[in-house]
C-alpha cells in the first residue's frame, strides 16, 4: 500500500494517542488503541495509488492540517439548533454539540428505561462488556485507515443500546451539531448502536454545521444487530461548505435481521463515506438507498460493501446522484457472494444526472460472486436531463427553470420515497426544495 | 390569429420549409395533407419552438404578436399548444402535479389567481372521464406505461385543461384505433368555439370525418401548392397526391 507520511499532522495524532495511553482509562480500551492506532500507522494516509481511494484525493484535506480538539464551552443554544430539528411530539431529538452530548438540548423522555443512551465514555463505564465485546467487531480496521484513527482516538460520539423484543416507533433523532467552537478542529467521533432480538428502531445520525467554519468529523457507526432486529438507520449529511466529513457505518447482521440505510449528502465540501454490512446468518436483508446532490466544488465519496455470508440473504441498493457546477462523486458499490452464501438475492444500481459539463460522476459497481444459484444484478447509467422532456414541460408553458427543477425533484423522489418516515421524508424533501434544487 | 409570411426553415442545415404562407382566423379549423417529408411536422415544430428548428426567413404572428421573439414556454403560455405526434414519457413526474404547475402557469402569466386543490381535482376528473381516461392514469408518472391511443388521448386531457387559443395537432390520429379517434376528435370537437383555431396536420382524409375544417392545404416540399375547402381531402382521397402534382 501506498503511503504518504504527513509528519506534523501524524505526529499530532501520535501524542493525542500517547497521552489517551496515559488517561484513567481501561486497559482493554488501551489495547484496543494501540491496536487500532497501529493499523492507522500501518496504513498511513491513503493516496490516489490506493484502489478505495482512486478518485478521492485527500490533498486539500491534508493541507487544512486538522488535529486540534475544540474548546468546550456551552454557548449554542437552543435557538441555534432549531433549524435542523424534526421535534415533532413523537420523535427524540438527541443534541451533540462538537462531539459533546448535551443533555439539557435534548428530549428522550419517551424512550423507555430499559433503553441505554449515553455518550461513548459513559458506556466505557457503565456497559464495558458490551462495549468491549462489540467494538471492531463487525468490520476490519486494517483496511479503514480513518475508522482506526478515530478507534484511536475517540472518546466522544453515542451509544445506544435497545434491549430484546423493545420496539420504538417514533424515529431517534441524533443531531451531531458543528458550531464555531470547531474551526479548525478535528471530531472523532465513535457511535455505537446495539439491537437485541426482536428489538425495532429507527434511527437518523444526523450532521450540521450551525456557522459554516472549516472542521473535520471523524466518524464511526459500528451497528450490531440481533436476531430478527429491524433497524432503519438515516444518514443525513447536512454539513456546512467548509467541512470535511470521513465517516464509517459498518454493521453486522444476525438471522433474520433487517438493515435499512438512508443516506443523504446534500451539502458540505468533502466526504467519505464507508458504509459496509455482513450478513452473518440466513435470512438476513438490508437496503442502501442513497442521494447525493453536490454543487461547486464539493466531492462526495460512497464505497458501499455489502457482504453476502450465509445463504437466503436478500440485498437491494440504489444510489443516485446530482451532479452540478464543478463538483464530482464517486459511488463505489461492491457485493461479494460469498462461498455458502446459497440462494443470495442480490440488486444494485447507481444513476448519475449531471447538470453541468464540469461536474464528473465517477461510477464503480461491483460483484463478486463465490458461490452457485444466487440471483444478483448489477448496473449504472449517467446522463444529462432528457432534452425532450424539458422541451415538452416547456411546450406546456412551464419556463426553463421550471421545468428543470421539476425533472430534477422526479430524479431525486424515487430516493426520497423509499425513506419510511414521514418525519424524515418530509424534512428532506423541505430541505431538498430550501437548497438544492435552486 | 395566426399569420405565417413566407416561413422559411432548416433543420441540419437541410432547407425543409420553403416560403410557406398561411392565414388562421379566430374560429377556423385548418388541415395541412402532405406526402412524408414535405414539412408538415417541420411546421408544428417552428411553431411550438422545438431547438434545432432554425427559421431563416420570413415571419409568423400570433395575435398579432411575433412569435419567433417568444420563448418555447412564453408561446404555450400565450395559448399555443402542440399536440405532440410522439409524446414524451416523464418517469417520476405525475400527470396531475405536471398538469396543475401547468395550468397556474397559464394563469399566473393571465394575473389571475391560481386554481386551488379541489377546483383542480373535479376539473380535470371531469375532463379525464370526457377522455375516457382512468383516474388512475392521473396519477402515474406523464404517459409512463401509456399505450400510444392512451397518450394521444392524454394530449387532448391536456388540451381540454389548458383551454388553448391555437392548437396543433400533429398526426394525433395516427396510432388511434377507430374508437380512439371518436373520442379523440369529439375532445377536440368541444374546444370549437368562435375564438378558437385549430391546424389539423394528418396524412389521412379519415380524421376530417370527424374534425371538419374549414379549410385543407396541400404540403408538398416545403411550400402549399394547393388550398380549398373541405372537399380537397375527399378528392386527395381518390387521387393522391400525385394527382394535384406533388
Amino acid at each position: 500500500m501506498s503511503v504518504t507520511r504527513d509528519s506534523t499532522l501524524i505526529d499530532q495524532y501520535q501524542m493525542q494517542y500517547e497521552s489517551l495511553l496515559r488517561s484513567p482509562e481501561p486497559d482493554w480500551l488501551k489495547q484496543h488503541r494501540m491496536q487500532a492506532f497501529n493499523s492507522f500507522m500501518q496504513q498511513g494516509l491513503p493516496t490516489t495509488t490506493v484502489e478505495n481511494w482512486k478518485y478521492t484525493s485527500l490533498r486539500m484535506w491534508q493541507k487544512q492540517g486538522f488535529y486540534q480538539r475544540p474548546d468546550i464551552d456551552t454557548l449554542a443554544s437552543i435557538q441555534e439548533i432549531q433549524l435542523f430539528s424534526m421535534l415533532d411530539e413523537h420523535s427524540h431529538d438527541v443534541v451533540v454539540m462538537d462531539g459533546v452530548y448535551r443533555k439539557e438540548l435534548s428530549n428522550v423522555t419517551f424512550l423507555p428505561e430499559s433503553v441505554v443512551l449515553c455518550d461513548f465514555a459513559q458506556a466505557v463505564q457503565t456497559h464495558p462488556l458490551l462495549v468491549k465485546q462489540y467494538l471492531a467487531k463487525s468490520f476490519d480496521l486494517s483496511v479503514h485507515p480513518f475508522a482506526a484513527l478515530c478507534d484511536a482516538l475517540a472518546q466522544k460520539g453515542m451509544v445506544l443500546i435497545i434491549p430484546e423484543d423493545t420496539v420504538i416507533n417514533e424515529p431517534i433523532h441524533l443531531l451531531f451539531a458543528t458550531s464555531k467552537n470547531s474551526t479548525q478542529c478535528a471530531v472523532h467521533l465513535r457511535n455505537l448502536i446495539i439491537l437485541g432480538r426482536n428489538a425495532k428502531a429507527e434511527i437518523i445520525e444526523h450532521y450540521a454545521d450551525l456557522h459554516d467554519v472549516a472542521y473535520f468529523n471523524n466518524v464511526v457507526t459500528e451497528v450490531i444487530l440481533a436476531e430478527n432486529a429491524v433497524l432503519t438507520h438515516y444518514k443525513l449529511e447536512q454539513e456546512g461548505n467548509k467541512a470535511f466529513h470521513i465517516a464509517g457505518v459498518h454493521v453486522q447482521q444476525a438471522q433474520g435481521s433487517v438493515f435499512n440505510s438512508h443516506a443523504l449528502t446534500l451539502s458540505g465540501n468533502f466526504s467519505r463515506h464507508d458504509m459496509t454490512t455482513r450478513m452473518v446468518a440466513p435470512f438476513a436483508q438490508c437496503l442502501f438507498n442513497g442521494l447525493y446532490f453536490t454543487h461547486n466544488a464539493q466531492h462526495v465519496d460512497y464505497h458501499t460493501l455489502i457482504q453476502h455470508e450465509a445463504p437466503h440473504c436478500n440485498s437491494t441498493s440504489l444510489y443516485k446522484g446530482i451532479l452540478a457546477d464543478r463538483s464530482v462523486s464517486v459511488f463505489n458499490g461492491k457485493v461479494v457472494v460469498k462461498s455458502g452464501a446459497q440462494k443470495t438475492l442480490s440488486q444494485q444500481a447507481n444513476h448519475n444526472l449531471l447538470l453541468s459539463n464540469h461536474c464528473e460522476a465517477n461510477s464503480k459497481p461491483e460483484l463478486e460472486i463465490y458461490t452457485d444459484d444466487v440471483k444478483c444484478a448489477h448496473g449504472a447509467t449517467t446522463g444529462h436531463l432528457d432534452e425532450d422532456a424539458l422541451f415538452f414541460l416547456q411546450a406546456r408553458g412551464l419556463a426553463l427553470s421550471k421545468a428543470r427543477r421539476m425533472l430534477i425533484r422526479a430524479f431525486a423522489n424515487e430516493i426520497i420515497n423509499n425513506m419510511s418516515s414521514d418525519t424524515v421524508r418530509r424534512y428532506c424533501q423541505s430541505y431538498l426544495e430550501m437548497a438544492a434544487y435552486e | 390569429m395566426l399569420n405565417i409570411e413566407n416561413l422559411h426553415a432548416t433543420v441540419d442545415g437541410k432547407e425543409i420549409l420553403k416560403g410557406i404562407n398561411l392565414s388562421i382566423n379566430p374560429g377556423q379549423v385548418h388541415a395541412i395533407m402532405g406526402p412524408n417529408g414535405s414539412g408538415k411536422s417541420t411546421l408544428a415544430n417552428v411553431l411550438a419552438g422545438k431547438p434545432g428548428y432554425l427559421v431563416t426567413q420570413g415571419n409568423i404572428f400570433f395575435k398579432g404578436q411575433d412569435l419567433l421573439a417568444m420563448s418555447v414556454d412564453v408561446r404555450a403560455r400565450n395559448g399555443l399548444f402542440q399536440a405532440f405526434q410522439y409524446p414524451v414519457e416523464i418517469p417520476g413526474v405525475s400527470n396531475m402535479s405536471f398538469l396543475k404547475a401547468a395550468l397556474n402557469a397559464k394563469r399566473r402569466h393571465f394575473e389571475q389567481t391560481e386554481m386551488d386543490a379541489m377546483d383542480f381535482l373535479s376539473a380535470i376528473k371531469a375532463k379525464a372521464r370526457q377522455m375516457q381516461i382512468n383516474e388512475e392514469m392521473l396519477y402515474r408518472a406523464v404517459n409512463e406505461g401509456f399505450s400510444g391511443g392512451e397518450k394521444k388521448r392524454n394530449e387532448v386531457l391536456q388540451m381540454l385543461m389548458l383551454e388553448p387559443c391555437f392548437s396543433v395537432l400533429d398526426e394525433t390520429d395516427s396510432g388511434l384505433d377507430i374508437d380512439a379517434l371518436q373520442i379523440v376528435s369529439a375532445g377536440v370537437n368541444s374546444l370549437r368555439a368562435s375564438h378558437r383555431s385549430f391546424l389539423v396536420i394528418t396524412h389521412y382524409q379519415r380524421l376530417l370525418n370527424y374534425i371538419v375544417p374549414d379549410f385543407v392545404h396541400v404540403l408538398a416540399d416545403g411550400r402549399i401548392i394547393k388550398s380549398g375547402n373541405k372537399e380537397l381531402a375527399q378528392e386527395l382521397e381518390e387521387t393522391g397526391y400525385a394527382g394535384v402534382g406533388a
